[in-house]
């Protein structure tokens, strides 16, 4: 049986942070898959589906952020998006 | 970071004429130009700039804000402007919506964290729908002006 909600732990490693774009690109990835994931960056936790709300989050780098995903695809997209953060959005 | 920390009151414009992308962007940057807060030398390098980071992909966020932006090292700060388009712009946004509310960011390139700080900002009190239709609804700059004033004193939801 699977988990009701998956976790990950994921580290801001580009020099600017989750900027617009880079909050662009997490929500692009979000929106892909038929699962809810919600971004927490320690007791704020926001929609991944939601520009917005991620740029809210004002994560800088060396920053952690916790993802919980649920959902049909939940894995596929926590993946996607756990992958955006390890090649550091395409920067530095 | 508040909203005074970095927009500047004599830039803010309620009436924006332009109906395309790069007009607003001229429009915008002209303002800060006009409130003496950018070389007017710099005005070409700083359009440039901004439309540069647009082809990386629209600053149209949805919900008909955008967040056209630069870093530029003609600025020793973060500055920024607030401009209303009443009639709406085609900015390429991720919803396909006009834009009718822009926040326009020029910051120094050594200075990643006061523009995701102004970010964070931004995009935490236009989660409020009452700030953001308000806003979008100011009829003149210090309409304007006074919603960022009561946003930076909470006056709105987080």
């Amino acid at each position: 049986m699977p988990e009701p909600a998956l976790k990950r732990t994921v580290t801001v490693a580009n020099r600017a942070g989750l900027h617009a774009r880079a909050a662009v690109m997490v929500v692009t990835e979000a929106r892909k898959f038929d699962a809810r994931v919600v971004i927490a960056k320690g007791l704020h936790a926001v929609e991944a589906t939601d520009v917005l709300q991620v740029m809210s989050l004002g994560a800088a780098q060396g920053e952690q952020l916790t993802l919980e995903g649920s959902g049909l695809q939940a894995p596929e997209a926590l993946e996607a998006i756990e992958h955006l953060f390890l090649r550091k959005f395409d920067e530095d | 970071m508040k909203f005074t920390d970095f927009i500047c009151r004599d830039a803010i414009r309620a009436n924006m004429a332009a109906l395309d992308k790069e007009g607003a962007i001229r429009e915008m940057v002209q303002s800060l130009v006009d409130a003496k807060r950018v070389n007017a030398a710099e005005f070409e390098s700083i359009v440039k700039a901004i439309l540069k980071r647009e082809e990386l992909g629209s600053t149209g966020i949805g919900r008909g804000v955008a967040v056209p932006h630069t870093k530029h090292p003609s600025v020793d700060r973060l500055i920024g402007t607030v401009s209303v388009s009443p009639s709406g712009v085609d900015f390429a946004s991720l919803d396909g919506e006009t834009v009718n509310l822009f926040f326009l960011l020029i910051s120094p390139p050594d200075r990643p964290g006061d523009h995701l700080r102004a970010l964070e900002n931004i995009s935490r009190q236009l989660r409020d729908d009452t700030f953001c239709r308000f806003l979008k609804q100011a009829k003149s700059p210090a309409d304007i002006a006074l919603l960022l004033d009561e946003a930076d004193n909470h006056q709105f939801g987080s």
